[in-house]
């Protein structure tokens, strides 16, 4: 019950400050495009009539008074209608949504396969801080995190879809497509995320209620799991958090290799092609969901950690 | 009601450790001490004179790579250090149990109290969950805590430190364990505290179990304890019946112990501090470990001491005594 109350506060609390955020971004979007140029010269072209930038100016509302404009712009995003994409004539918020379903999947499968690998792996790093194995450990993490994301999308489409032909490696056809996708996702991820726990863990190891367990008759492997590690997740955490908002917006280049029908790939093509519509309401939707994946950390930091359940938010 | 079966027996007990620059440091030397049922030996010394270390090695839980353990432990009888390392760690918690010093940091602070009691006893004892709930509900009220259901469900940060030290002895009582260490128990208390969890640990041990109350606190000791070992550097300098060695200290250790404590029962003079310091890890270590630092120190010094016994029951590690042994034969004469 006290669980629930805390969270239901903190849910209520950042309700509130997502709002703000919401109408922040937008006026700033608003703005930063007004004064990037004319719309309308833009989409009609440079060889363009004025008359015909003055009928487009008509037809996207450009002509009125830009504080007309804005408070337009504004009720319309109350109503999650950014206009329509330049590019495509359709709906802009309609495109996003669409792309998102994939990138928000591959972005959790690639979390879900990075903290099975690499909590186990960094816990297990993390109880020998003497080993040699820990030693071996290190150097592979360091390794590879060092190798850039899309070499190791590269070497992964030469090996498994080129020389094997084992999987395919472009765009998503089928459960298989997910595959590489997500081993180069989490390639980057697991090595990042074992380190965190690995020197939580060492850390925690350290701390006087694992002498405390262990007088009790705890197995070294009970006093990891059952008292170190529970501790060390709260690192883990805070940075799955931000790596999964990395995953939104930053899986542009893994997106781009594999031709994946995503987000990053919708954002860079509509920034390519200036449709401003597309590019609004993906930074619109980006920053939501980003605040909800900080609002859901604060709420799991408060289920692992009971000193932070009764502070507030 | 102090029964006379040793429930453990500590025997040339020998702790070398590694130095960081090679050499070994030898944190125990030759330690014999022994606790029967009922009763509480009063293990007393200043900071690094291996008391911590001595409690450590009962447990099996010295934990530094290098290191060299010679000696005898019997816990009931059984010698611990001949055994396997899982059979040892069967033992802890269930024939010995370990108070430690901060209850602050001792206990897990993402952990409820009631699920580190529960998973203490489900570890030792064949009991489903609902039966080591009782358990571990005992084991709280039996430790004076009040509203025991309510700190089942209790995180520490919760609990205040005198609370905090009571679930420590709780955790550490929890499967009957027949020998208690407590290394400094109340140190980290405030002073009205502090008499009540020495009360709480006197009432608890006196019932079953042997205990071994490690303290630099004179006081505690003689409140608290039957038998008093001296310690420093790491060897037994005096040792005997707490109210004896007290009042008739043989080393000049253990009478500067005394000097340097407060005490209501005289005239209120200067503490006397025992000057210089104890020797560092690494020193060249020979003869009486306190001669540098001894007003009666001359060439015998040089050579360790035996542990002599100077009066009945009472043994002091010194060639220049503070008083004249009185031979346990004399009478017989």
């Amino acid at each position: 019950m006290n669980r629930l109350k805390a969270i239901g506060r903190i849910l209520g609390r950042r309700l509130g400050e997502l709002l703000i955020l919401l109408f922040a971004i937008t006026t700033l979007l608003f703005f930063l495009l007004r004064l990037s140029g004319d719309p309308a010269a833009v989409l009609a072209g440079e060889q363009a009539a004025p008359e015909q930038v003055a009928a487009i100016r008509a037809l996207y509302g450009l002509d009125a008074p830009l504080p007309v404009q804005y408070f337009r712009h504004l009720r319309n995003v109350l109503f999650l209608d950014f206009g329509q994409s330049l590019h495509a004539g359709r709906p802009a918020i309609d495109m996003v949504t669409e792309r998102l379903g994939s990138t928000l999947m591959l972005g959790l499968f690639a979390l879900t396969l990075t903290a099975v690998l690499a909590i186990p792996i960094g816990a297990w790093l993390g109880a020998r801080p003497d080993a040699r194995s820990r030693r071996v450990g290190n150097a592979a993490i360091f390794i590879l995190q060092g190798l850039p994301g899309y070499i190791v999308g590269l070497l992964l489409i030469e090996l498994l879809a080129v020389q094997f032909r084992l999987l395919p490696s472009i765009g998503n056809r089928g459960a298989l497509s997910w595959v590489l996708p997500t081993l180069t996702l989490a390639s980057f991820l697991v090595p990042k995320l074992a380190r965190v726990v690995a020197a939580n863990v060492t850390e925690a190891m350290r701390e006087d209620f694992i002498r405390t367990a262990r007088a009790n008759g705890a197995t070294t492997a009970e006093a990891v799991l059952r008292h170190a590690l529970p501790n060390a997740l709260l690192g883990a955490t805070a940075l799955i958090s931000t790596q999964f908002a990395f995953l939104l917006s930053g899986a542009v280049i893994t997106e781009w290799i594999f031709a994946w029908p995503g987000f990053g790939q919708l954002l860079i093509q509509s920034l390519q092609r200036l449709d401003f519509p597309v590019v609004q309401a993906a930074v619109f939707v980006t920053a939501g969901l980003v605040f909800a994946v900080n609002a859901g950390t604060d709420v799991l930091f408060r289920l692992i950690d009971p000193r932070l359940r009764n502070q507030r938010a | 009601m102090t029964g006379t079966e040793t429930v453990l027996a500590i025997e040339d007990l020998t702790v070398d450790l590694p130095l960081s620059g090679g050499g070994r440091f030898r944190a125990l030397d030759r330690v014999n001490l022994q606790v029967r049922r009922g009763e509480i030996l009063g293990l007393v010394g200043e900071s690094g004179s291996g008391k911590s270390m001595l409690s450590l090695a009962v447990l099996g839980l010295t934990g530094i790579a290098g290191e060299r353990i010679t000696g005898r432990i019997a816990l009931l009888g059984e010698d611990v250090l001949g055994l396997s390392p899982s059979a040892w760690r069967r033992l802890r918690g269930s024939a010995v149990g370990m108070v430690f010093q901060d209850p602050m940091t001792g206990l897990n602070p993402v952990r409820s109290i009631g699920s580190l009691l529960v998973e203490s006893v489900r570890r030792h004892q064949r009991l489903d969950r609902a039966t080591s709930k009782t358990v571990a509900l005992d084991a709280l009220r039996s430790v004076g805590i009040p509203s025991p259901e309510a700190r089942m469900k209790a995180y520490p940060h919760q609990l205040s430190g005198g609370l905090r030290q009571r679930v420590m002895i709780a955790l550490a009582l929890i499967n009957r364990p027949s020998v208690i260490i407590a290394d400094e128990p109340t140190t980290a208390l405030d002073a009205t505290i502090q008499a009540q969890i020495l009360d709480l640990l006197r009432a608890r041990l006196a019932d079953r179990a042997g205990g071994i109350l490690i303290t630099h606190d004179l006081g505690v000791a003689a409140e608290v304890c039957q038998r008093l070992a001296v310690i420093y550097q790491g060897t037994i300098v005096e040792q005997g019946q707490t109210a004896e060695v007290l009042a008739w200290p043989y080393h000049p250790y253990t009478q500067g112990l005394l000097d340097a404590a407060p005490r209501f029962d005289r005239p209120r003079g200067r503490l006397v501090p025992i000057p210089g310091q104890p020797p560092q890890p690494g020193d060249r270590r020979e003869g009486c470990p306190f001669r540098s630092r001894c007003a009666h120190a001359d060439e015998a010094c040089a050579a360790l001491p035996v542990l002599a016994e100077v009066a009945p029951d009472h043994l002091a590690r010194c060639w220049h005594p503070l008083r004249a042994a009185t031979s346990p034969f004399e009478d017989a004469v």
